[in-house]
This record gives C-alpha cells, structure tokens and sequence, in this order.
C-alpha cells in the first residue's frame, strides 16, 4: 500500500468551477460511471482531475497516451529480476486493485486497439482482464475511471471509436469568462487584477486567430505562465512574447502579428 | 572568363530576334549603337533584361532598354557597378510589376519616368510596401475583436468602408522605416476602432449625411479624439505608438479649447452621441484639427451602401439562425424577448448592448450578433421574432450569388477565387496572384456506366481486395526488445547461458510488436481538358472506381480532383471527392459524370492540390497525377513556359514533403516528363485500357514499405 500513497493528493488543489462539473462528476462517480473531459488544452482538465482525487480522497493515477502506449503499459507485464520472471502491474490495474481514480490523459493519441482493453471497465461490468495471468480483476467501488482529449486540433485519424465514446459521461470544458478567468490568473500567479485582465484581454485575441491562422488560442495555462513571468519581473510584453506567442506558433508571419497584439495590449 | 565587346550588328541581331522585329517593326539601329558603346557586361545585362521584360511584353522592353542608356548608364565612361545592376533589375521588376497589375498604362509610365521611379528607389530604403506587411497585418486585424474586416490595396489616400481597410501600397510618411511600419498597423487600428466603437451607427448618418464639409470634417476631429481615448483605453500599448507618430510627424498638443472637447467626450463616456452633440455645438468656435497620419477621411456615403446591404443579410442570418437555435432549446433561452412573463431574471438579461449579452449566446451567432450590435448598438427587437419567408429568400439568393459556377456567367473576375502564383521561366520571376482558381463540384451522373464497369471488372475487383487486405494492418514483430509485450524467450535461454557463464546479463528479452499504421493520404489528380475526350475519359473513370473499391478495403485517407481550365483567369478544379467524403453512390455518380472540358493548365491545379495534402497532417502525401498529355493552355501556356510552371509546382511539392507521381498516356511523355517528375516517378501507358489494372498495382508498390 505504501506505494499507492505517493498518488493520494493531500493538499487541496486551487479548482475555479465554471458550472455544475464537480455535482456531475460526483454522481457519475458514486454511480460507477466512466467520465470524458473534452476541452482545448490548458484549461484546467487535469487540474480538475487533481481537484475531484483530493475532493473523493482517492489515489490519482495519470497516465499519459501516445501512439506507442500498448496493452501491457496499461495492465503490466512480466520482467526479469534476478534470474525470475515477475509480474509488474501498470497504471490501470494497479488502480482497479486499490480502488484509485485512473486518468488517462490525451487518450485520442492512444492507438484504436490498446483502447479496447478498457471496454469492460468502462460499463456495468467493471471488470479488467488481465489475459497473461489468466485472471479477471474486478473495480471496486472506489475505483474510476475518467479519460481527456482535445476535440479542438484532431485530425481525421484521431477520433474516439463510437464503442469507446459511447461508455462515458462527457463534461465539456472551455476556457472561463474574462473576469473569472483574470481571477484565475491572479489567484495562480500573484499578479494584480488589472494586468490579469490585460493578459486575459490578449487572449481573447489570440482565440479570435483560431482558425485563421493558429490551430488553438492560449490557453489559461499559458496566461499563468507569463502571469508568473511579470511577477518574477519580466517585463509583461516580454513575458507575453515568451510564455504565449512563441508557444502559440512558429509561423514567421504569425509571430509577428501577436507580438504586435501584445504590444497593443500592454 | 572575358566577355568580349559586342559589335552594333551583332547586338541589333539579338534584339531583333528578342522584339520580334518581323511583326513590330520596331527599329533597332540606333538602341544598337548605343549599346555597342557600352562596356561588355552592360551589354549583357542590357540584353538579358531586354529578354526578360519581352516576354510580357516588348513594347515595353524596347522602351526600358532605351531610357536605361540614357538614366543609369549615362554616366560617361559607363563604369558598370553592381548598383547599376541593382538598380536596372529593379527597374524591370517593377515596371513588369506594373504590368502584370494595371497594364501597359501604367508599366509605361514608370519606364518613362525615371525620377518618379528612383524616388520610389530612394523611399524603398525607409519606405514600407503593403506586400512586406500585409500578411502580418491581417492576422493582426483577425486577433481584434468584433467584426471580421478584410485588407485591400487603396488606389490613393486609406479609408474604409466598416467592412475592408483599403491601405496605400506603401508607407513612406514618416523618416524612419520602423516609423512607417508602425504607421502600417496604425492606420489598421485607428479603422478597426472605428467599426468597433459604433462610429457608424443610425445617428451618424441622420446628422451627417448631409452635413456641409466643415461640420463633417470637424466630426471628423472630435471622433478622431474620441477614438484615441478609446484605443489608449483597451490597447494603450498601441496608443503609445500612435502618440510616437503623432510626435515624428511633428503634431503638436492641443489648444485649450480641444482640451475641453476631450473633458466634454470623457465626461460622456466617449460615445459617438457626445461625439455628434460636442460638433455640433462647438461648430461656430472650432476649425478641424490637422489629421494624424494614421486617421482616415470617414467616406459616409460608401459606408452607408456597405451598412444597407450587410444590415439586410445579417437580419436574415440572425433570425434565421436565432429561431432554428430556440426551436433546438427547451424551454426557450433567457435572452428571448419575451418581456410579457414579467420575469426580473430574462428582464436582466435582455441588455443586448453588452459583451456578455453576445457571451449567452450560442457559438455560431455570436460573430453575427458582434456586428449587428456595431451598426445598432444593440439587437433591434425586430430581430428576435420569427424569420419570414424574406428571410429564406435573401439567404437563398446569397447562397446563389456566391455559387462558383455562376460566376463566369458575366465578365470574368476574381472575387472569391483561390489566387496561385505562376512561374513565368523567361521573366525569372513568379507572376503574383496569377491563376483565378475555383473549385467547383463535379454533378454526378445516373447511368449504368458504373454498374457496368463494376460488373467487367468484379473479378479484378475481387482479386484487388484480396491483395489489399493482406497488405493492411502490417504487424512486426520486433525482437531483442529492452522493453515490450512479452518476453524472447530466445533471448531469455541465451541470457541465462551467459549468465552462467558468468558473462553479462544482455537487458534485451522482450518482444514487443510493432503495427505499422498507414499514415496515408493520397490526392488523384486527374487531366479533365477536353484531349481526353472517348476512350481516355472512359479509361479514367474506369481506372478511378477500381481504384476506390480496391482503397476501400485499404482504410487509406484518398481525395480526387479533376482539373481543366481556360486563360490563367478561369482555372478550375472539380471536385470528385474530398478528403472527408465517405465514398458511396454519391461519389460513384461523381466519377461517372466527369466530362473532358477545356484545356491543361496544370501549375495551378498541383499547387492547389499542394495546399489540400499539406492540410490533411498525414506523414506520407502522395499526388497521383494522371494526364494525357503535357501542359498546355489557351493563350499563353504553351511548351516550355507549360512545362516550367508545371516543374516549379511540383519542385513546391517536393519542398512541402508531398511526393508526386505521374501516370500518363502521352506516348512522347518520355522527352519531358523525366524534367518534372524525375525518372522515376512516371508511368508511360501505351494502351488507355491498361489504365485500370496498371493504376492499383502502381499504388500498391508506391505505397508499400
């Protein structure tokens, strides 16, 4: 057991609710339910993962995918050790077992056939079979299961099969309202409100560009960043250039033009 | 190597035959002489523009080769420095510039004037064009809030009309090139905020419309206050720089009177109404203020035409769309006007003016909702009732106005159109904005063609998935793994062994296995001029749908474009099937219904094609052409000039990762396509009817591993 606590989350997790995610995430849970976030990135999915593990008590298990992750990375493998083959559990078994929240994270970059193993977790029969020890592991009631993606940039390859969709209780996140979202910035960072709102006004402006030129805006997550930057004294059309338009793009006539928003901004 | 010193013959001969004396008759003699006076490698660089500018054209060549003697090389002696070559080539790239987008009127005119064109020189080095910056400014235009704007090229002074900015073609005010660059985007904010700030909104028009010049121009002034108040509010770092420009042109600060207009216009939270009351009653006491670079004359009446017609459209867009939204909603939103259920809560909620009323409704309104609040300051109630059948009607007739095919029913233009560069191999130079291309969907045909094709070819057909069955979903398995599935157990005995032996333990005892993911998308591009007519048509079609059974069973990402044009003004791409089609009947009936049109054009189309794989993120993109023939067009597209666009289009594709391949019947394909595509990247079919059968097992070996 002592190796499960290291993913219990002791200290309470800063979450700002934008609406009525925290009652429906509760119900799906005390409901056995599996839980889909959707939402560009950087808008608090993860964070509201960490905030609900400390919420329920429950050891929070992240797994992130890729197209690389098999079946064995989710539900263990056998290694040697010393001359011995023994069995490792992973993330997904380990979290049945103890009865965790697992949360697999961009889990649209998985490939299609390593998804399928969550299948029977993800409805009434909660069970994981782990087929190379010939066993089937039944979930506690503790234990969830909530997955994210980013509905924003997919392409036409990467997309939720139907099957695996069609499990889970969606909650759709997007980024705050401005001044929610200011207060989220001052509240992560330190910075005081009216830079906060000049910051969030930028972007806003980078969002309107979704589409036209850049594949996401920025995120909250990068306005924190630069938040942090001017609060450490960067100068905040600096801290901007840095911790969102470059992280925004690489276009070289892109860059330029939000450069000059943050300019025009600050 | 030494060039040697041409004669006056000799240099007549070659200009004869670069002006095409034995139609123009223009007479070479004395241009001739001149040139022969000149050091060798004038001479040369003489003649290679001569070349050059011909091939727009040669009236003008003559003429520009005859005043660069006279201006830049009239330096006695002629000492020929790399600044006069400098100087003569850009001489030439604007003058063909100049033709390419006005006419010869105008090319002449610069290569007439010579001062006019070295002040233009002169001005490059601090000046800024247009071209330079256009990019950049519109994604900063896009990144402001409110209604979507667009740019264009003003022919004098900026202004605009609260839909497009129209900018000088260059910005050569101020004496630094920073300056002017800034004074780019400034110009873009100050008409931005315009829109933005409700300058043209219902009382504008009724006050101003008729209002004589000085009161107009004072307006002018007393917005333009109220616009920079209201730009330093939300944007101060662009205020700032607009202060900076205000400075470099030598503004100064305002009399105390103007001091007063300010407090007045704060004092009434800077809205156009203050703005309207302050001219008015200030009229008698105050002169216009001298305009700062970057504010524009406001064109009322070009504004107002814009306003009717967008008011109309977007009346009829939003209800339309307001009503579809509250049938999809129940109970209906808060934000409806249903003022009679006397409810505090939706009483609240109907303050229209504000930026949160826009952030309660759905996504696909709000740009609709943004504009209409900039011409009214609010959502008129008129626009929440049930849309009528005027509505539907002005939205069917907007539907048909932007259809790409009706287009061509009256004079040729270019509205709307995707606009490709063009390489001109004479010019050395890309010819900007070129080809006026369209895409426009092929209407599917009902008739048994496909019916019989399938059934001809449904051994083939079977045969085909077979193959391309075994050929999906690769698995390997990859042994000696440090990490994977299971375990070698191979490699497990031997690591034993060896550690027995007291030899070292290897860490690589896993197996793991390895799918090998198609990452694919493929574009066919297929030759639609009218040379195809009969059995290659038939050919193609057939070859298309075998292809689509066979890609089906394949699970890889295909599109399929047909192409054919008249003139660089009428390129068009007919679209067979879109990347994100499913194929089915529909795209069967497509396939049916392609018909030989006009001619190949084929620059265009890879460049166009070039732009849809480069959007589809796959790892491999692959554009399979398949032609009858080589490029070839109406006017000017013929031979070589066909076949060095062709080249640099796919020399661009090659450049963008896309690889391009060539399936062809032309039977003398081998004397250039080798030029385009490389050796190895072309099919030669003697027999059309062999297209079907040859088509899928050149895709299958392109496309294996």
């Amino acid at each position: 057991m002592h190796e499960i606590e290291k993913h219990l989350i002791t200290e309470e997790p800063y979450y700002s609710p934008v609406g009525e995610e925290i009652a429906i995430f509760e119900a799906s849970y005390r409901n056995g339910l599996p839980v889909l976030l959707k939402g560009p990135t950087g808008c608090g999915k993860s964070r509201f993962m960490e905030y609900m593990a400390w919420r329920l008590q429950r050891p929070l298990i992240t797994v992130s995918c890729h197209d690389d992750l098999s079946t064995s990375d989710l539900v263990g493998r056998f290694l040697i050790r010393g001359g011995e083959t023994v069995w490792i559990d992973g993330p997904l078994a380990l979290a049945v077992k103890v009865g965790a929240i697992c949360y697999l994270d961009e889990v649209v970059e998985a490939r299609k056939d390593t998804l399928v193993v969550i299948h029977p977790l993800a409805d009434d029969r909660r069970l994981l079979p782990i087929e190379k020890l010939g066993q089937i592991l039944e979930a506690p009631p503790e234990f969830a299961l909530a997955v994210s993606y980013n509905p924003g940039y997919q392409s036409l390859l990467k997309d939720l099969k139907q099957s695996t969709r069609q499990r889970f209780v969606a909650l759709e996140f997007n980024y705050p309202e401005a001044m929610h979202e200011a207060e989220i910035v001052v509240r992560e960072s330190g910075v005081d409100l009216p830079l906060a709102q000049q910051l969030v006004s930028f972007a806003g402006m980078t969002r309107n560009l979704k589409g036209s030129g850049l594949d996401e805006g920025a995120s909250t997550r990068l306005l924190v960043h630069a938040a942090k930057l001017i609060q450490s004294g960067i100068a905040p059309t600096v801290a901007s250039q840095c911790a969102i338009a470059q992280a925004l793009t690489d276009d070289p006539e892109m860059m330029p033009a939000i450069f000059e928003l943050a300019d025009s901004v600050f | 190597m030494t060039l040697h010193r041409l004669s006056a013959p000799e240099i007549a001969e070659q200009l004869d035959l670069c002006f095409e004396v034995e139609f123009t008759f223009i007479d070479n003699t004395l241009i001739a002489q001149r040139i022969a006076q000149l050091e060798p490698e004038v001479q040369q660089q003489l003649l290679h523009t001569a070349r050059r500018v011909a091939a727009s054209h040669i009236q003008v060549a003559a003429q520009l080769c005859t005043n660069a003697i006279t201006t830049i090389f009239a330096v006695s002696g002629g000492d020929h420095t790399a600044q006069q070559a400098q100087l003569l080539d850009s001489w030439a790239d604007q003058v063909m510039d100049l033709y390419d987008r006005f006419g010869l009127a105008k090319s002449m005119q610069m290569v007439n004037d010579f001062d006019h064109f070295q002040r233009y020189q002169r001005q490059e080095t601090v000046g800024v064009s247009l071209k330079e910056v256009e990019v950049r400014l519109l994604h900063f235009l896009n990144g402001l809030s409110g209604r979507k704007m667009k740019l264009a090229p003003a022919e004098g002074e900026h202004w605009s009309d609260s839909e497009t900015i129209y900018l000088p073609s260059a910005s050569l005010l101020l004496p630094q090139r920073e300056l002017n660059r800034w004074l780019y985007s400034a110009i873009v904010v100050y008409h931005w905020a315009e829109a933005r700030f409700s300058t043209f909104q219902p009382p504008l028009f009724a006050r101003m419309m008729d209002a004589s010049d000085h009161l107009l121009h004072l307006f002018e002034s007393v917005n333009g206050l109220r616009l920079e108040r209201l730009i330093q509010r939300y944007l101060p770092g662009q205020w700032r720089r607009m202060e900076q420009l205000r400075q470099a042109e030598g503004g100064g600060e305002l009399s105390s009177d103007w001091t007063q207009v300010v407090r007045l216009l704060e004092e009434g939270d800077l809205s156009l109404q203050t703005a309207l009351k302050v001219t008015e009653a200030w009229s008698r006491q105050l002169q216009p203020l001298p305009r700062p670079c970057y504010q524009g004359r406001l064109a009322l009446s070009r504004v107002a035409a814009t306003r009717e017609k967008r008011i109309g459209e977007e009346r009829a867009q939003f209800r339309v769309s307001f009503m579809d939204y509250r049938r999809q909603q129940s109970p209906p939103p808060a934000m409806a006007p249903e003022r009679e259920t006397g409810d505090e809560e939706e009483e609240s909620d109907l303050q229209w003016s504000s930026e949160q009323a826009i952030a309660t409704l759905p996504l696909q309104l709000r740009p609709t909702a943004e504009s209409i609040i900039q011409d009214f300051g609010e959502i008129p109630p008129e626009y929440l009732t049930a849309a009528g059948p005027a509505d539907y009607l002005l939205l069917q007739q907007k539907a048909r106005e932007e259809d790409p095919g009706e287009v061509w029913g009256g004079t040729y233009h270019e509205e709307g159109a995707f606009l490709y560069d063009e390489w001109d191999h004479r010019r050395e130079s890309y010819r900007k904005g070129w080809c006026a291309v369209r895409e426009l969907e092929v209407e599917g045909v009902e008739d048994p063609f496909v019916e019989e094709a399938l059934q001809r070819y449904q051994l083939e057909i079977r045969h085909l998935r077979k193959t391309f069955e075994t050929f999906r979903n690769e698995n390997r398995i990859l042994k000696r793994q440090s990490s994977g599935d299971d375990l070698d157990l191979e490699a497990l005995v031997e690591a034993q062994v060896d550690l027995r032996q007291g030899r070292e333990l290897s860490d690589q005892l896993f197996i793991r296995t390895s799918r090998y993911e198609r990452n694919i998308a493929v574009a066919f591009v297929v030759d639609m001029s009218g040379s195809t007519r009969g059995w290659i048509n038939d050919a193609e079609r057939e070859a298309l749908l075998l292809m689509c059974e066979a890609l089906q069973t394949l699970g890889d990402r295909y599109a399929i474009y047909g192409f054919s044009g008249v003139s660089r003004k009428r390129c068009d791409i007919y679209v067979i099937k879109r990347f994100e089609e499913g194929y089915g009947e529909a795209i069967r009936q497509r396939i049916s219904g392609i018909r030989p049109q006009d001619y190949t054009r084929m620059g265009f189309a890879i460049r166009h094609i070039n732009q849809i794989l480069n959007q589809t993120g796959a790892k491999s993109r692959l554009m399979i052409t398949l032609t009858d023939g080589k490029p070839d067009d109406y006017s000017d597209y013929h031979g070589e000039y066909g076949i060095e666009d062709t080249r640099k289009a796919l020399l661009e594709a090659r450049h963008l990762g896309i690889h391009a391949y060539c399936i062809t019947i032309d039977e003398e394909a081998k004397s250039y396509l080798p030029r385009l595509y490389g050796p190895a990247a072309f099919t030669q079919i003697d027999d059309p009817r062999q297209l079907p059968y040859k088509i899928t097992d050149i895709y299958r070996r392109l496309t294996s591993r």
